[in-house]
Formats: C-alpha cells, structure tokens, sequence
C-alpha cells in the first residue's frame, strides 16, 4: 500500500467520522502535518532524542558526534530548546524543514559514516519547566525517526512510558530505546534492565529494539547507536513510513471510538430496520384511512353509476347529491385522504422509529449517540414524514370507473319504467275511464289481471335491478380502492424509507467506510 | 502535654465532613484527588494525632523511583530491611521499621486504611519512631504512587529522596507540593552527586534555589532558615550494596537517634506538625469547598436541562391532549354512530326527532355501544401520544447532557436514559384503565343524586363514561358541529348529551374533575421518567450544604 492510499484512506475515515460527529481535529492534525512534511522531499530524515531530564540525551549526542555538539550540564534541565547536527552537504536542502521544525540552533559535520540523517537533541519531557515538554509534544509529530533515551534510573518512569511511548510508539515506524549510562551497572544488571524495559514496552506496536550505552565511557552501545543511525539510509523511505504509521493510528484511533475498529456491525440489523418501515407504512394507512377511502370511493362509484344505470330518475338524484354538495363530502376519495392531518397525529407512525432510534443509540458507542440521537429530532423528522404523507396523499388516484353494464341496467330500467307506465296506464283506464270496456276481455293470468301483474312485475324488476347496479359498483368501488391503496402504498413506502430508515442507514454507511478505511489502512 | 481543648472538635467536625465529601462522588479527577487528600489526612493523620500526641512518631521516606529509598532505610535501620536493586520499580509495599508495641499502634491507627500494603519489621527499629520507606511516587506502576499520596497524608517527618538527574523532575515537586500545603515537616537527601566537587555544588545550590522559591516547611528552625539540603555522592553505597554510606547519611540518623532518645524533642515535633496540619487544613478544605460548589453549579445545570425538558414535554402533551386530534378517527367514528343515533339523540332533541327517536327505541331497542373498543383505543392511543413525547423528551435531555462532561459521563455507563423507560407503556396502561373505571365511579354517584338519570341508567354507567372521557379529550368550545369533522361532531353530540343528562355546571364539573385526575396521572408517569435522569446527578442542595459546612469549618480555625 503506498502512502498516497494511506493518506487516502486517512482523509476517508476523516470524512467519514465528521458525518458520524467525532471530534475529528486531531486526525485533521496528523493530515496537516503529513502534507506539510511531504513538501520537503530529500535525502536526509530527521531523527529525535528524546527522554526525561538527565538522562544524558546531550551526552548521547556528543559521544555520537565525537565532539561537543549540544550543553552538557549537572543542573538540571540543561537543553531548554532542540539543538541539530545535521551533514554540512545537507544544510541548503534541511533548511526549510528545520525552519519548518523550528530548529534554529545547528550544527554542521562532514562525518560520512553518520549517514543522512539530521539528528536532534530534544528538551526533557519530565522536568518542573513546563515550556520544554511543550516543545517536545510541538516536535514529536513532525519527526521522522525517534531514539528514547532512558537511563537506569528513570527507565521506568509513568511519563515516559504512559504519556509518551504509548502514544507515540505506534505512531513510529522507525526508532529505536536506548538505556544511557551503562557503565554505572554491572554487565549483568545492564542486561535485566534492557530486558526488563523491553517487556514494558506497548505490546501492539510489535518489537523495538532496546540498546545499552553509555554516553561516559563510550562502550560498544556508541557504537551500535551510531550504526543505526547510519543505517537508515533510505531517508524517502523512513519519511513515508512514518507518515503511513502516523496516518494508520489516526484512522485506528478514529475507528475505535466509532466502535468499528474490529469491524462494522450494523446498528440495527437490517430485519428491524424492515419491521419498523412495515409498521411505519401500516400506521400510516390508518391515519390516511384506507377504510373511509374504500367508503368514499364506493359512494363515488355509485354517483357515477346512478346517471347511468338508474334509469329515468338517476340522473335527477344524481343531480341533486351533487348540488347539495354531500358528493364533495361524502364520495370524493381524493380530498378525503387529503385531509389526514384532520384524523390524528403523527404520533403513531413515528413510534416505530423512536424504537428503531432507541434500539441503534444502546448499540452505538458513546461518542456516536448524539449523532444517532439526531435522527430522530422530531420537528425535521415529523416535518418529513408529514410530506412524505401529503406526497402520498396527492398521489392521482383517477376518477370513478364506470361499466358498460351500467347501460345496459339502464337500458333495462328504461324498458322497466316503460312498462310500468303501460300497466299504470291500463289500470287507470279501466279503473277511471269512461270507455266502455265490457266488450273488451281482460286478459287474466289464473286469478290476476294482467295489468296488476305487469305494474308489479315491473317494480320488482326495477327493484332487483337498482339492487344489481348498486352491488356493482360497490365491487367496482372496492376494486378502485384497492388500486388506489396500491398506488399509494406505492408511493409512501419509498419516501418513508428516505425520511426515516436512510438517516440511520447512511450512519451506518459512515461506519462501514471508516471501518473500510482501517481495515484499507491496515493492509 | 496536651492539646488546645478545641483542637479535638475540630478535628472530629472536618474528619465528619471529609468522610462525607469522599461518599459524595466527585465529577473530576482533581476534586476527587482533594477529597481523598482531605479524607487520608484526617483518618490517618490528625484522628490518630489528636488521640495521642505519645503515638510513634511517623517517619516516611518518600522520593521517585531509583532514589535510594531503600538504601537509605537499610542504612538507616542498620539492617537490610527493604529489598534495593536495579530493576524499577523496587519496593512495592511500604515496608514499616517498628517496635511491636509501636507497629500494633500503627496498624490499628494511621495505617489502619492501608495497612494490607506494608510490611512491618524490628530489625533496627528504635521505641517511639516509625520509618517508613514508600514506594516510588513516579513509576509506571500507579498503585504506588496511591500508597505513597497515602503515606504523606500519614507522615509527622518526611525524609524526601532525590538525585542529581532527579530533583528537577516535574512529579517529586507536585508530591512535595502536597507536603508544603499540609505543613510536613522536611529533610531532604539528594543522591547521587558527581564526585566532581564543582558540579556537585551546582546541583545543590540550584536543588536549594528551587526550595526556598518552593518556600517548603523545615523540619526546624535554623538561622538562615532554609531547609535542611543533604547530598551523596555517587557510589555511596556499601559493599553488598544495600545501604547509603557517607555524611548525610549519618546526619540523618543522628536526626533519627536524637528524636528516638528524647521523647520531649518527639512530642514537640508531633505538636509542631499537628498545629502546622490544622493550620494547613484552610486552603485544601475551601480549595474542596470550591470544588464541591463548582459541582452543585453543574449538577443544577443537569437538573435544570433536565427540568426544562420534560416541563416542555408536559405542555405539548397537555395540548395535544386538549385538542382531541389524536384520536384516530376510526375510533371516533364508531363512537359518533352511536351517539348520533335516534334513540339517543331524542335525549336532547325536541319535536319530531324526539317522537322518531322514541318509536326506533320502542321498536328496535337502544343500540349497543361500543364502550370496550373506545375505551382501549382511546387509551391505546394516550399511551402512544405520552410515549412519543417521552421519548422525545428523554433524547432531548440526554442530547443535553451528553453536551456536558458530568453528564455525558452518566450516559455513558447509562445508554438507556436516551429513550423513555422500556415500561413506560405498560407502567401508564393499568393507570389509564383505572382512570376510566374512576370516572364512570363519579358518574354513579352523581346519577345516584339526579332523578333526571332515569334514562342515563338505561345507557348504562360505563357508556356515560366513555361520554366524559371524550368530553375530556374532545370539547367543542361553542362550535355547533354541523359543518365540523368527525372529531369535533363527536364532541358536540357528546356534549350535548352529557348536558341532557348532568346540566351544564356538573357536566362541566365532571370533565374537569376527570381531566385534572388524568394529568396527576400523567405527570405522575413524566415525574418517574424526568427521575431516572435526576436520581443520577447528586441533589445541588445537598453539595450546596456541605459547601457551606466545609468553609464554616475552615472558618472556626482560621
């Protein structure tokens, strides 16, 4: 993996944890500074001593360099600002970066075994002055290799291992412990001690390597000390890798408190998120009232229907329902899904969410939930989910179907009232009329007039057949309003998805990039 | 010898309130660090001191890891006491050089708390004084640095151990910082000095520099009125290594020999120190005042985000409540076919819709009404409108507070104060059911007063009930209900038959007695959720309290 995906990946999980509402200022930090260090390219690296105060970092530096290079004291602290020793071939290109650094006291070798590497002797981290730990944290994430310099005394200390080498041994890629005035130990005590200072060591940082020297009598330790300085000979090398070591513990740091540094579980799983959108949609239904829509559909299927199916006299009732105006209240589908917001509230259909919202905020680690918690912020949230309800509500529904079969009762019913108006007629013409009548024969039927059983034929007809043309469109009317309901289900399922389950989704999303940018990261 | 008499009272008032503070737990780590300092003193130093001025003088060796504590208490002891070597950190217990008869003492009064971490052994112990040597204060291994905060708390003498590359460090001069407040008396040994007699001038002129800028009390009073600065040079040790040779050594256990011998010298350092701790008692104790103050100031804040959001919480539900809508028209309408019924609507109608109402009765009977169904969704959906805003209002505060260190410090441990509580539903049901069964109760005893209720009595109590439960939820204000919804259709009909039956003032009554029932109900419920909150902040009033007490106890003294 090369740096340029490192810092990829670094700028994803950044981008991915600002979605998720970390703090994110200090990897936004380690960013910075990695570009900035990447604009002095070069042949030599930048390698620090650092350690508490008297441990003999300037002495390390002088036995190193063979002459006096930085103060060496009794009282302590000594060196209040870092001192480089830099090769005299190097000054013009290490400039810029010093200055970058903030180094301003240097000083020029033309020893070439001491390889390209501008070594810097660090101010204590653990001494009453205040001003030289600052220093130390300013330059410690700017450097490219570290020497922590320990002495028999010191070498357990809580600042050393616990504010310093824990957090920035992971960050290193190379570096090196040295325990300082070995001479003062027995040859055997010298081997403990480094053994015993390995052991503390953070383990997940994998091996460094722990030396012995001594500054005072110059002993072989010098000598190996001098030898990995040198070596690291690749100075692009040990730049980049300590910009990717840097870049990876930010993203693992970024990653732990999102809780996705062993992977990405989703928040709620994926069948709760379906559970809760299904009692979304359900409760939803009910407050747009998909039973009063079937009742105003089939009311409006059946004023359609009149016109047509009824006969002489439906279009006249017809008429009259809708100029009294109860069609408009009583068969029009449209305007009464519409008018929801007049049925009840929200509250219903939002309370599968809460849980859902609940449910996430228990799994998500601390620093996420308030970003979870925003999800369910109820004026944008019920805003939302209100207009997804208005979108569904506007949903064209079409108008009333109609039926060929409503003519032909119609036709029917024409054929019905004409023959009620005949045996209307014969009955009053025998009743009434002054025809003489008794040369014509009645027809009978077995013991009824034929006109009596014509005029109740005829109303038993109509009759059967108003009740047929109402039933019919009832069946129409129910079937317009299941395919009203469709369409509109339709068109609510999606936009509740977007107004209520994609806020947690896209958390979800942020987690898995982040958790993909540490794993990417890793390697 | 004996003591001021008021010195015993004082000492048992500020021992009382520091084992208050310490119950109370602290919400930094600085006030908790104080509370602890002011605990330890008082149990391990000053009860112990007030007791007996005669008790064995506390001696502690206290400096950082590698300083030669040991050596020094094995010179000292004349015995190899406490282990030294190399590897750090050495001593992990407190190792006790004592009499028997002073050890028992020890152990049953200053090192009672921390006496599972030392050890206790005679050899080289002189009658009358304890030498301590503590673990180091500064290594990686915390519980150390814990038992030797302790030690300092319990010590009449402090005997400091430092070195040349040590005594600037930042951690000895925090610890001695500790000793200068609470008045310790001093010595101070810095090992291993260069054998260079320019250098070793330096580090002890500078060492002296630091300390009289650092003004530390003096184990006596000496004309230039320093404190007492010894020095070793490196490889001062013995053969075998395990003990300090050289002069300060041997000044320091001339100091230890003359104070063993002379019991007077011993009481009066005992009474030095303990006037010097009583005296310096002030500032930690009003330093904890503070603390204890600046954490009511924070516990009110979560108290009143917490108050703010469920009192807003109340008002949406009251006005939610009041308005009606959030019953489900489903419900509603089931309701308004029954009321608006003939046979019930001849109850307030006059004229030919009394006669019809009174034919369909005779003919076809009062129809049933659906009190079960009303009654368990109107309930139903009160408990889905409180839920919602309980809810809302539980993530609310919780968004507060995760806003504040001291609270998001709660919801840490508690990921469950986000939402209402997991009962919430089924702790509000059973309440509700009561509420109706009590309304019907109160429309029984009023009917039972009314000879007008001849004809409730036929509706039966339950669906009068029902009639004022919706009265409560649904009133229309003066509207007639011809041209309304459902909802407000219901409410005047409904209105209009509670008025046939009750009359306008008791109907009027009975619904406000019901309602005034049903919000005690609910906020009864809001006051259970706005507790799980408030029961995990420390009440202000009690911090407030012990604030006062702490600076009135400093007060007396000063």
């Amino acid at each position: 993996m090369t740096l340029a995906d490192q810092l990829d990946a670094l700028a994803d999980a950044i981008a991915a944890a600002g979605e998720l509402g970390l703090d994110v200022s200090a990897a936004g930090m380690t960013r910075d500074i990695a570009r900035d260090r990447l604009r002095f390219p070069g042949s030599t690296y930048v390698l620090a001593l650092a350690g508490g105060t008297g441990v003999g970092k300037s002495s390390l530096l002088n036995a190193i360099a063979g002459t006096a290079v930085s103060r060496v004291a009794a009282r302590r602290p000594t060196t209040a600002d870092p001192v480089a020793w830099i090769p005299r071939t190097a000054r013009d290109e290490l400039a810029p970066l010093l200055e970058w650094l903030g180094v301003k006291e240097t000083h020029e070798h033309d020893d070439p075994r001491a390889g390209g590497v501008a070594v810097l002797d660090l101010p204590d981290l653990d001494s009453i002055v205040p001003e030289h730990r600052a220093t130390v944290d300013e330059l410690l994430p700017r450097v490219d290799a570290v020497v922590w310099v320990a002495d028999p005394e010191k070498y357990q200390d809580a600042v050393l291992h616990d504010d310093y080498m824990r957090r920035w041994m992971p960050r290193l890629e190379r570096q090196l412990v040295v325990v300082n005035k070995s001479d003062r130990l027995e040859a055997g005590d010298a081997e403990r001690i480094r053994r015993d200072l390995a052991a503390a060591l953070p383990a997940e940082r994998g091996t460094v390597e722990v030396i012995t020297a001594s500054a005072a009598s110059g002993e072989p330790g010098i000598e190996r000390l001098r030898a990995w300085i040198a070596g690291g000979a690749d100075a692009k090398r040990i730049v980049s890798e300590r910009i990717g070591a840097e870049a990876r513990a930010a993203i693992r740091e970024l990653a732990e408190r999102a809780g996705v540094a062993t992977g990405a579980g989703e928040l709620v799983p994926a069948a709760l998120r379906a559970t809760a959108l299904r009692d979304m949609v359900s409760e939803a239904l009910a407050l747009l009232d998909m039973r009063g829509l079937e009742r105003q559909a089939v009311s409006a299927t059946r004023l359609a229907a009149r016109p047509r199916g009824a006969g002489p006299l439906g279009p006249l009732t017809a008429f009259i329902y809708r100029w009294s105006g109860r069609a408009s209240v009583k068969a029009d589908p449209a305007a009464y899904v519409r008018r929801w917001r007049e049925r009840g509230t929200l509250a219903r259909v939002t309370q599968p969410l809460r849980a859902l919202v609940a449910e996430a905020l228990t799994a998500a680690p601390p620093p996420v939930r308030p970003r979870v918690a925003a999800v369910y912020e109820p004026r944008a949230v019920d805003s939302q989910i209100a207009a997804s309800l208005d979108r569904a509500a506007a949903t064209p529904l079409g108008s009333a179907p109609t039926s060929l079969v409503w003519m032909l009762i119609g036709l029917a019913q024409y054929v019905v009232t004409a023959a009620l108006i005949f045996a209307a007629l014969w009955i009053a013409i025998i009743a009434f009329g002054r025809v003489d009548i008794s040369t014509v024969a009645v027809p009978v039927l077995g013991p009824v007039p034929t006109p009596l059983l014509v005029l109740a034929g005829a109303l038993a007809a109509g009759y059967i057949l108003a009740r047929m043309l109402g039933a019919h469109a009832y069946w129409l009317g129910r079937r317009w309003a299941g395919r009203m309901r469709t369409g509109i289900i339709a068109e609510l399922q999606p936009r509740l998805e977007s107004a209520a389950i994609a806020p947690l989704m896209a958390i979800d999303t942020a987690r898995a990039r982040l958790a993909a940018a540490h794993a990417r990261a890793r390697g | 010898m004996t003591l001021n008499e008021d010195i015993p009272h004082r000492a048992a008032a500020i021992g009382a309130l520091a084992d208050r503070r310490w119950r109370i737990a602290s919400d930094t780590p600085d006030a908790r660090e104080r509370a602890r300092q002011l605990r330890d003193h008082v149990t391990t130093y000053i009860r112990p001191r007030v007791a007996s001025l005669d008790a064995p003088l506390v001696v502690v060796l206290l400096g950082p890891t590698g300083a030669g504590k040991s050596s020094l208490v094995n010179a000292l002891a004349g015995h190899v006491v406490s282990a030294s070597g190399v590897l750090r950190p050495t001593t992990r217990v407190a190792t006790v050089v004592a009499t028997d008869a002073d050890a028992a003492l020890l152990a049953a009064g200053p090192l009672q708390a921390i006496s599972a971490a030392c050890r206790y052994v005679t050899e080289g112990a002189r009658p009358g004084i304890a030498l301590i040597d503590s673990p180091d204060i500064d290594s990686v291994e915390r519980a150390n640095r814990a038992l030797a905060d302790a030690l300092v708390e319990a010590a009449d003498l402090c005997v400091f151990v430092t070195t040349a590359s040590r005594y600037a460090d930042q951690v000895p001069w925090d610890v001695l910082g500790r000793a200068k407040a609470r008045g310790l008396p001093l010595l101070m040994l810095i090992n291993r000095l260069s054998p260079s007699d320019a250098e070793r001038r330096e580090v002890l002129e500078d060492a002296a520099r630091l300390i009289g800028a650092a003004d530390l009390p003096r184990i006596d009073e000496r004309a230039d009125g320093g404190i007492e600065l010894l020095g070793t040079r490196e490889g001062d040790v013995d053969a075998d290594r395990q003990a300090l040779t050289g002069d300060a050594v041997e000044a320091v256990r001339s100091r230890i020999d003359a104070l063993a011998a002379d019991r007077d010298a011993r009481l009066d350092l005992a009474r030095r120190a303990l006037a010097g701790a009583i005296a310096g008692l002030a500032p930690l104790v009003s330093r904890i005042a503070d603390d204890t103050e600046a954490q009511a100031a924070r516990a009110s804040e979560l108290m009143e985000d917490t108050r703010t959001s469920y009192a807003a919480a109340l008002d949406d539900l009251h006005r939610e409540l009041r308005d009606g809508r959030f019953l489900r028209e489903e419900v509603l309408r089931q309701w308004h076919s029954f009321v608006n019924s003939d046979q019930i609507t001849r109850f307030f109608s006059s004229g030919i819709g009394r006669i019809r109402g009174a034919l369909v009765a005779a003919i076809r009977g009062t129809p049933v009404a659906p009190v079960g169904t009303v009654e368990r969704e109107a309930t139903s959906d009160v408990v889905t409108l409180s839920l919602a805003i309980a809810t809302d209002a539980a993530r609310r505060t919780a968004e507060r507070w995760s806003g504040r260190s001291a609270g998001a410090l709660v919801l840490t441990s508690a990921p469950e104060l986000w939402s209402a509580s997991p009962t919430f539903a089924a702790e509000l049901e059973p309440r509700l059911h009561e509420w109706v069964a009590g309304i019907a109760e109160d429309v029984r005893t009023r009917g039972a007063a009314k000879r007008t209720l001849a004809f409730g009595a036929s509706l039966g109590v339950n669906v009068v009930g029902i009639a004022v439960m919706l009265g409560v939820f649904a009133h229309t204000a003066g509207l007639t209900g011809a041209e309304l919804g459902v909802a407000a259709g219901t409410a005047f009909l409904n209105q209009k038959l509670l008025q046939a039956l009750f009359g306008e003032a008791s109907m009027q009554e009975m619904i406000g007695q019901a309602r005034a029932r049903l919000d005690t109900i609910l906020e009864a419920r809001f006051d259970a959720e706005r507790a799980r909150f408030e029961d995990r902040a420390v009440p202000p009033d009690d911090l407030r309290a012990l604030a006062a007490e702490l600076r009135e106890s400093v007060a007396v003294s000063a």
